[in-house]
């Protein structure tokens, strides 16, 4: 009686705590979800994902719980309260370490984005038991992640590291295709052109990548895969937003050297072009993780 | 265990009200001796337009600029400029001492506030790539451009966009850095 007693209060404390001890994050998050900010549309595309998957989870969680009560078959889920207040001590006590030490070496607040991951690492169990019924669930925390104003940061500093891979690929790619090609830096000399074909931060396949990873999550959480199925389906969504990018960067400098160029008259015909092979990149990068996702099934490598 | 967890809870709560600011704010500005410098290269970047003297009055465009740069490991400097056509153009010029993901790209501040179209990289007559993007769909219309170079205005030290640049400045190259944004109001 008094461990269901506990339950009910941890039910409402730990939520309450989580709140007073994160208020900064979720102030933070709020402001930037309310007024723009940080989040684009690629990061508001993942909150959207996710909140479509977890009320999908806990819907059919309810129902199945709801079937099993009539059935007089509901074996309690029992919850070690203890555990879950032991583990959330843990990470704040985590947060406060690293928030002086980063205040007294670095003399300013730690980065908001490790302030968030805290976050998600200290509500994430939390959120996994209640919607799934289990302690721990890495693609709900994947998920959670991406929830994050992520893309701005994963912007400044994979763009650069993106293109050069890009470049490099596809360079490799054109001359094993026998097109002479080499790459220099973000840029490549393609065929005959004199001047090099620049590969801009548009160009970096971040988007592709970012898409391919919530993407992965999404179908990881909706097939409940186990650990390792989800970090093989994000690994397989990365090689595939790196390889179609590589395609995509390739078939645009194809595109730019060949005498198709000069055929375009009208204004805007290029940029069409160029818009055309980018989306169709896209969506075979899309279905290609969606069918990569789907092969795999729960218990396969766990 | 209870107790415990409350009471970090409560000191969790309280971290943001630590008086950290003032102390790092001091340290950070109290280094920089290269205001000349910084306007010369400024004016080398900008072929065609003459740099007006540094706008002191309006430094922080707002509160939450203010407490941005509280933070900023550099300086910010704001000038005005004028082209050879007459037409007037304000000048924002970010000085940092360190790589630091605190100098982003000038469209990822304005992106709180106004439709971003991006608009490519371009480069001027000095061969100086410069990334260039309008703000704001309707009524007030930024047009900007930006670019990022070492504290001299080195050509092979300057980049359209600020993970190139990053990149560089983490394999060293340069001790300062410039980012230096060129806005016009229509």
């Amino acid at each position: 009686m008094n461990n269901i007693q506990s339950r009910k209060q941890n039910k409402y404390v730990v939520p309450l705590l989580l709140l007073l001890a994160f208020w900064p994050v979720l102030n933070w998050l709020f402001r930037n979800l309310t007024r723009g900010g940080l989040y684009g549309p690629e990061d508001v595309i993942s909150i959207f994902s996710a909140l479509l998957i977890l009320l999908e989870l806990h819907w059919t969680r309810q129902l199945k719980c709801k079937l099993k009560l009539n059935e007089g078959d509901l074996k309690s889920e029992e919850i070690d309260s203890n555990k879950g207040i032991g583990y959330l001590t843990c990470v704040v006590a985590l947060y406060i370490v690293l928030q002086i030490a980063h205040m007294y070496f670095v003399l300013e607040p730690l980065p908001m984005l490790v302030q968030e991951a805290l976050f998600i690492v200290a509500v994430a169990p939390f959120l996994s038991r209640y919607i799934l019924g289990s302690n721990f669930n890495l693609s709900l925390f994947a998920m959670l992640f991406y929830c994050l104003p992520l893309y701005a940061s994963l912007e400044f500093f994979l763009s650069f590291p993106f293109r050069l891979l890009a470049t490099s690929g596809a360079a490799l790619l054109l001359s094993v295709t026998g097109i002479p090609s080499s790459p220099h830096d973000t840029s490549m000399f393609v065929g005959h052109l004199a001047v090099p074909v620049s590969i801009e931060p548009a160009c970096s396949g971040l988007r592709f990548f970012f898409a391919g990873q919530v993407l992965a999550c999404f179908l990881s959480l909706r097939l409940r895969l186990g650990p390792y199925q989800t970090i093989f389906a994000c690994l397989a969504a990365l090689v595939l937003a790196l390889g179609a990018n590589i395609l995509r960067i390739a078939s645009l400098s194809v595109l730019s050297c060949s005498s198709l160029v000069d055929s375009f008259s009208a204004p805007g015909q290029m940029e069409m072009a160029h818009e055309a092979i980018g989306i169709s990149s896209f969506i075979v990068t899309v279905v290609a993780a969606f069918l990569c996702v789907k092969f795999l099934r729960p218990g396969k490598f766990n | 265990m209870r107790i415990v967890l409350i009471f970090l809870c409560v000191l969790a709560a309280a971290l943001p009200f630590m008086p950290v600011s003032s102390l790092s704010r001091a340290s950070h500005l109290g280094s920089f001796h290269d205001d000349e410098v910084v306007f010369k290269t400024t004016q080398k970047l900008l072929p065609g337009m003459e740099l007006l003297a540094r706008n002191q009055k309006d430094q922080f465009a707002s509160s939450q600029e203010e407490e941005f740069y509280k933070h900023f490991p550099g300086k910010l400097y704001r000038f005005n400029a004028l082209s050879s056509e007459g037409s007037r153009y304000q000048v924002l010029v970010r000085l940092v001492n360190k790589p630091s993901r605190k100098l982003h790209s000038l469209k990822e501040c304005m992106a709180g506030k106004f439709p971003i179209e991006d608009l490519g990289v371009r480069y001027d007559v000095e061969g100086t790539p410069w990334q260039h993007f309008r703000a704001g769909q309707t009524g007030v219309i930024y047009l900007v451009r930006e670019t990022f170079c070492d504290l001299n205005g080195s050509k092979n030290n300057r980049f359209a966009d600020v993970s190139s640049w990053y990149w560089r400045a983490v394999m060293g190259g340069s001790e300062k850095w410039l980012s230096v944004a060129v806005i016009s109001r229509r």
